[in-house]
């Protein structure tokens, strides 16, 4: 079985998805609790990964191959890394939550949406175990079919518009993406992940597959300029594609740029860099005075979405300036180390962020901040989370936003303190927006009847949120288990930044 | 709500600061981890003189900040609880600096005016003239619109009749022939 573990973890929730689908309309219960069962058998086999996978190892761990399109010598392999492992758990964690999340909410062919959110979760498990650049590719874009029936039937009433938008924009970057990968095929005769890694590129080559991944990842990010998409979508996914959306599918992005961009390409990374931490500092300073006017709170947490995710490609990319022009490999580390657990806190962080914004919708079916106010004197226990999130989302040292945003902002005063300067712009604005936001929805008196009539949180809530706030609490007081399990391939990530192909 | 508490940590306060003085403030309790530059050393200076946390305490009743103190006592005692005329007057005396204090400074106001409202103003700034117009308006839904445009007048030319489909060939055909007679000069 252990041979397996990773292709059981992508096709299972895929194969249960048959059987949640059958159940069909006449047994939601049936659907639901088989998809529960599903979720929860998935999350159990990959916490064997723990155990399976040994951290003290460089190199991809737990391998499959088998050639899977012979002409084109495209191999169904599999493997994965420290990094790989962390939102692996992630996704099978998120996985469950969503499901429970979504229970009663969804009344509208529930069978359906619980095999979509299966679909989908085999899907990016699949993204994060791929090893060969045309199967990355494969489950990279199979990721939108049910992400885009998930905002398409179960969306608000911009839906249509949302989802063309999502998809429109998602795809065309990873078309760029594909036309990269089908020219380094032409070169190496290979898709594999690895041999693409030490096939030798000049300068000129470089940039244009930079560029080429730049613009696929950049999407999926987001970042800015090319960030729109989110907020939009967002807004109109049901709260468990939210919660999907912003705690496992924008890690993509940062995931891609790690195995493509950094290991392809590293010369054009390091002549781009500049590019990309600008980009990062316009989406943490730009974005965070964007989400301080909105007046739809998903749209606020979108766009913080935005801004936390800015850390990400900064963490990244400031690594390399500190490796190639300072030869400071341990900031270096310190930096990308910091990207990776941004990355698994902001998971955490914005799916619990849109699952208490989904509690509040599904009391009053309105996500206007304007309606709301007074929120704590009916729903106490809900503003106890709530509150503890938003501390987590603007980065209180304790919850587990703090960790990767030091890490990186330490590394970036290390290459330069003007960079870290405005990276340290986040702390202020994300507070700003953040206790802004908490203010206007909890304090206050309640003005508007309607919030007055408002139960508090139920078991199944409490229990969704309760599971993020431990795991916000349990990354934000002792990180180490999570920095322990991806320091290896970080380690080993910062020495490739240092190769030279030209 | 908050009393009780403040008495409960306040008794052991007064004790843990009598017992542990000398250690914490001249000895060497934090060992090397805080560093006081030789010049700046007022602690050291303050240890030379100390002889025991009662002494200190009494030595204290027997300096002017403490009589200051005391004589701040008496004079608001005296305006407040037995003459609050005085503290009218005193204030319309001095009432540009009465409305300065009182408004401390109006740095509050500023700093309200500037960081609060000027950023929400530069967020709305950015959302609707960045977000909204130029990457939606112009980029996104502009090319969408663009392409609409194009598509729509291009429509026209499939209007569904045979002649103008065999019409459209003859032209081709003529086009191409004459490309080719062209090129065969």
């Amino acid at each position: 079985m252990f041979n397996h573990l990773l292709s059981l973890l992508i096709w299972l929730p895929i194969a249960g998805a048959v059987p949640v689908l059958l159940a069909g309309s006449g047994r939601p219960n049936t659907a639901r609790w088989l998809a529960l069962l599903m979720a929860i058998l998935t999350f159990v086999i990959s916490l064997f990964l723990i155990p399976q996978y040994n951290p003290d190892v460089t190199g991809m761990q737990l391998v499959e191959s088998h050639l899977w399109i012979e002409a084109l010598n495209v191999h169904y392999s599999l493997g994965v890394d420290g990094i790989s492992v962390a939102l692996i758990l992630l996704t099978t964690f998120v996985g469950i939550l969503v499901i429970v999340g979504a229970w009663e909410v969804i009344q509208d062919k529930p069978h359906q949406y619980m095999a979509a959110m299966l679909v989908l979760e085999g899907l990016m498990i699949g993204v994060f175990c791929a090893t060969d650049a045309l199967l990355f590719y494969v489950f990279f874009e199979a990721m939108l079919i049910p992400m885009f029936i998930l905002i398409g039937i179960w969306g608000g009433p911009r839906r249509v518009y949302a989802t063309l938008k999502f998809f429109i924009y998602t795809f065309l970057g990873s078309i760029f993406m594909l036309i990269g990968l089908i020219y380094l095929y032409l070169k190496a005769g290979t898709f594999d992940l690895h041999t693409l890694a030490t096939l030798p590129l000049t300068m000129q080559e470089q940039s244009w597959l930079f560029f080429a991944f730049l613009i696929a990842f950049a999407v999926k990010v987001p970042m800015v300029p090319v960030h729109t998409w989110l907020p939009d979508a967002h807004v109109e996914a049901p709260t468990g594609g939210s919660v999907v959306l912003a705690a496992v599918m924008l890690k993509i992005g940062g995931y891609g740029f790690l195995r493509f961009s950094l290991p392809i390409v590293p010369d054009a990374s390091m002549h781009f860099a500049w590019l990309v931490i600008l980009l990062s500092l316009i989406a943490v300073v730009y974005i965070g005075y964007v989400a301080l006017v909105q007046e739809d709170m998903k749209k606020l947490v979108a766009y913080s979405s935005v801004a936390h995710m800015g850390f990400v490609t900064l963490g990244i990319f400031i690594a390399f300036m500190l490796v190639r022009e300072q030869g400071n490999t341990d900031a270096a580390r310190l930096g990308m180390q910091g990207a990776m657990v941004q990355m698994i806190s902001h998971g955490f962080v914005s799916g619990a962020m849109f699952s208490c914004i989904g509690v509040l919708y599904d009391r009053l079916h309105t996500r206007s901040i304007k309606d709301y106010g007074g929120v704590i004197n009916v729903m106490p226990w809900f503003g106890f989370f709530y509150v503890l999130f938003a501390m987590a989302n603007c980065g209180l040292p304790g919850t587990s936003g703090f960790v990767g945003e030091f890490m990186v902002i330490l590394a970036s005063f290390s290459a330069n303190p003007w960079i870290a300067l405005f990276a340290a712009f986040t702390l202020i604005i994300g507070a700003a927006y953040t206790l802004w936001l908490v203010k206007r929805v909890l304090w206050g008196d309640i003005t508007n009847p309607h919030v007055a009539e408002m139960k508090d949180i139920n078991g199944r809530e409490v229990l969704v949120l309760g599971a993020f706030a431990a795991l916000v609490l349990a990354v934000g007081i002792w990180p180490q288990p999570l920095t322990h399990l991806m320091d290896s391939s970080v380690a080993q990530l910062v020495q490739v930044l240092a190769v030279h192909k030209v | 709500m908050v009393t009780l508490p403040l008495i409960l940590l306040a008794i052991p306060s007064l004790f843990v600061g009598m017992f542990t003085v000398k250690p914490m403030l001249f000895g060497g309790w934090f060992g090397g981890a805080v560093h006081v530059n030789e010049a700046n050393d007022v602690l050291g200076e303050i240890g030379k003189e100390f002889d025991g946390s009662l002494a200190m305490a009494l030595h204290g009743f027997t300096q002017l900040p403490f009589f200051l103190v005391l004589a701040a006592l008496v004079i608001t005692t005296y305006i407040y609880l037995f003459n609050p005329a005085v503290a009218d007057k005193i204030k319309s005396a001095l009432k540009p600096f009465w409305t300065i204090l009182d408004r401390r400074y109006w740095v509050d106001d500023i700093y309200f005016a500037i960081f609060a409202r000027g950023g929400v103003a530069l967020g709305r700034m950015f959302w609707k003239g960045g977000d909204a117009a130029v990457i939606d308006g112009v980029l996104i839904d502009g090319s969408a619109s663009t392409i609409q445009r194009i598509a729509s007048g291009v429509r026209r030319l499939q209007s569904g009749y045979l002649y103008h489909y065999a019409f459209a060939m003859i032209l081709g055909l003529i086009l191409l022939l004459g490309g080719y007679w062209l090129i065969g000069q």
